[in-house]
């Protein structure tokens, strides 16, 4: 049997702080239609606990936020002490 | 012969100029640790209740831990305590650098400065000999001119030192003493104490390593963060603390205008990204430390910035500019330069001035006090002329020396309903809306509000990363920021018994270790068989020492409390409605108490409690009417 993945969406993804580990500036990432912030999340293949604030749009988002076409979405490490 | 510490202690009396050398022993060493226990010790058992903190009677203790000084990241720093200028009480500050590990090859774990020198003077230590020396011809230089003055006159470029500037002179009651011109004990006004004793720095140069049991344990760990830091670090490498100012302001929790608003529509102007792009030219580091997370930043418009005072972390970003409603970032730079220059606090300073600006604009200051200055929130170039007036005690910078709590009483008609403090220590730069555990941190903290000693809530909402840490400890389930119930309480005085730890060990708490590798660092060390519960009863030990120390200068359960601004939520942005809920905080704080093993009703240390951690000499110290009847 063969699954056949729709084209999605085309969502810019950025990493701040300690996640720059895993890529550092932004980049291009497709994801199924109607997902949502946290599947997108999900999806980069980050550590458990990692990701503590999420900018959607340069707004404060939540995890189900649905995603539309040409987001921008950056993720933050947990906010610690400074 | 001891191994990570040096068992000597250098006691020096300005009054007299005599100097005495202390060996306390192997088990006075594994009860305090050093840093801030050994601090909490030597205070109440030498300076009596009442005493004037800028008077002769008041000590100043600079103190390392058994592992300051030791090969491995985390190490380079140092505690500095003495009764408080600021708040009466438990006066301490943690400082990164060098110098603690340079007193620990001069063969001291701490010096003891007593009594006040008729003159200016300095210290100097060389391999285990001091000499106290003139310094009328320092006084009144800033930090960087008086340790170049000093390494030209002594000859060695390699000198470190620990020092005041004008604001210590001044006796500004927020004055920092500085390792160096970049690194600054910058709490609760040690500098103050360090200018009324008339003791301008103390130098230190020292050749003999610290002793270690195993070195090659201490290597391997060396080695470890050498090799795991830009996975484990790499945000503090890249942009330092400041990085935090963007995450804050989007999840509205960003210090802004004296703490009145919680977004900064300017707060990309002043992040550690900003910074990264603009004015950084270098990141430098303390003693062992890999990661580099300090700024080294420079300037020549529309300020010139001397790069040799290093550059803003975020307590300074966010003191300097969000909370004051500016986003200039090169005058934020500006600012920070002149405070390590002078030796003023970063955090009390730019409290100061957005607490004056919102009396400013609330018309309980006028143009007639500032000398004619604008004072509205924004104003970059009122702000740095603030700076420079608070460090020499001019103008409406004689009222603000004092502090937020005294101005507020000087200037009255409510102006207390602006003035951020606990215990007469302005706020750090964390929201205790935002952050509902640390609020209570603020609260008991024995130094006032204070940020070290306490937890960030964010950092424990959801299982894997940093909740790494509270679940070694036996917290299991993550809890949301706003969470002010008994678990949270639970969390906060666990993890500030560990943070406790760290200033008594005296370690950097933003090393990637977990809680076995710091157990093994100590025991690389000392060559002892230390446990995370040794380590743990610590750090508890030293939180009641300065519970012991403040109850003895009369304060009591209504000292821990917070601003009132804190209990009215924000009228918009993402914590619009969030309030501390005053009955909550109520009944969290008498659960810390009960937790703590402290009488729920006085707050107190209970004898047992003092007895179960070996201080029971302590409890001879506590008001009467915390003893039992018989």
């Amino acid at each position: 049997m063969t699954f056949v993945v729709p084209r999605g969406m085309e969502i810019l993804v950025g990493l701040s702080g300690d996640l720059c580990k895993y890529f550092a500036g932004e980049r291009r990432i497709e994801v199924p239609a109607l997902s949502t912030v946290g599947d997108l999340v999900d999806s980069l293949g980050l550590m458990k606990g990692e990701v503590g604030v999420i900018a959607l749009n340069g707004s404060l988002a939540t995890r189900s936020e649905q995603l539309h076409e040409g987001d921008e979405v950056l993720l933050f490490p947990p906010i610690g002490g400074g | 012969m001891p191994c990570g510490y040096t068992g000597r202690v250098l006691r020096v009396n300005l009054g007299t100029s005599a100097t005495t050398v202390e060996e306390p022993g192997e088990e006075f060493y594994r009860t305090y640790f050093g840093g801030s226990s050994l601090i909490g010790y030597y205070l109440i058992k030498e300076v009596a209740p009442g005493v004037d903190p800028l008077g002769p009677e008041n000590k100043l203790i600079l103190a390392c831990g058994v592992v300051t000084g030791v090969p491995v990241s985390g190490s380079g720093r140092n505690a500095i305590g003495a009764k408080s200028p600021l708040t009466g009480a438990f006066g301490e500050s943690d400082v990164g650098g060098f110098w603690g590990a340079e007193l620990k090859r001069a063969g001291y774990d701490a010096v003891i400065v007593e009594g006040q020198a008729d003159r200016p003077v300095y210290l100097w230590v060389r391999d285990g000999e001091v000499q106290v020396r003139d310094a009328s011809h320092l006084w009144g230089t800033t930090t960087g001119d008086c340790q170049d003055m000093i390494r030209s006159e002594l000859g060695e470029s390699a000198v470190q030192l620990s020092l005041i500037g004008p604001g210590g002179e001044n006796l500004v009651r927020y004055a920092c003493i500085l390792n160096g011109t970049r690194h600054a004990a910058g709490r609760t006004g040690l500098g103050a104490v360090m200018g009324s004793k008339r003791l301008k720095a103390i130098a230190v140069r020292g050749t003999r390593p610290v002793q270690l049991a195993d070195p090659q344990g201490m290597r391997a760990k060396a080695q470890w963060v050498a090799g795991v830091y830009m996975q484990t670090s790499r945000g503090l490498h890249d942009n330092g603390t400041a990085g935090l100012v963007a995450r804050l302001a989007l999840s509205g929790g960003l210090p802004v205008r004296n703490f009145r608003d919680g977004s900064f529509e300017g707060a990309a102007k002043i992040s550690g990204e900003a910074m990264t792009q603009t004015i950084l030219v270098g990141r430098t580091t303390c003693y062992s430390c890999p990661i580099r997370c300090k700024r080294v930043v420079e300037a020549s418009e529309p300020y010139a910035i001397d790069p040799l005072y290093g550059g803003p972390q975020y307590e300074s970003v966010a003191a300097l500019g969000s909370n004051c409603g500016i986003d200039d970032l090169v005058a934020v730079a500006k600012a920070n330069e002149l405070c390590n220059a002078y030796g003023i606090d970063t955090i009390s300073t730019g409290s100061c001035i957005a607490f004056a600006m919102e009396c400013f604009e609330a018309g309980l200051l006028t143009k007639q006090e500032t000398g004619g200055l604008e004072l509205t929130f924004g104003n970059a170039s009122a702000m740095l002329e603030m700076v420079e007036l608070i460090a020499r005690r001019r103008g409406l910078g004689e009222l603000l020396s004092e502090g937020v709590m005294r101005a507020a009483e000087q200037i009255g008609s409510g102006a207390e309903r602006f003035a951020m403090h606990v215990k007469g220590q302005e706020l750090p730069m964390h929201e205790p809306r935002l952050k509902q555990g640390l609020g209570l941190g603020y609260a008991v903290s024995p130094t006032g509000a204070e940020h070290v000693l306490n937890i960030q809530d964010t950092l424990y909402a959801q299982d894997g990363g940093p909740f790494a840490r509270p679940k070694a400890l036996g917290i299991l389930k993550p809890l949301a920021p706003s969470d002010l119930g008994p678990d949270k309480v639970r969390l906060f005085m666990y993890l500030t018994y560990w943070e406790s730890l760290f200033n008594c060990l005296a370690m950097c708490q933003m090393q990637p270790y977990d809680v076995e590798q710091v157990v093994e660092i100590v025991n690389s060390a000392t060559g002892w068989n230390t446990t995370v519960w040794e380590l743990m009863k610590v750090g508890e030990r030293a939180l009641n020492l300065g519970r012991v120390f403040n109850s003895r200068e009369g304060f009591t359960v209504t000292d821990d409390c917070l601003p009132v601004r804190f209990f009215a939520s924000f009228p918009s942005g993402p914590l619009a409605g969030v309030a501390v809920d005053q009955d909550q905080l109520r009944a969290a704080l008498r659960t810390y108490y009960g937790m703590m093993g402290w009488d729920k009703e006085t707050g107190l240390p209970t004898v047992e409690k003092l007895q179960e951690l070996g201080i029971a000499w302590a409890a001879n110290e506590l008001p009467e009417y915390s003893v039992p009847k018989q």
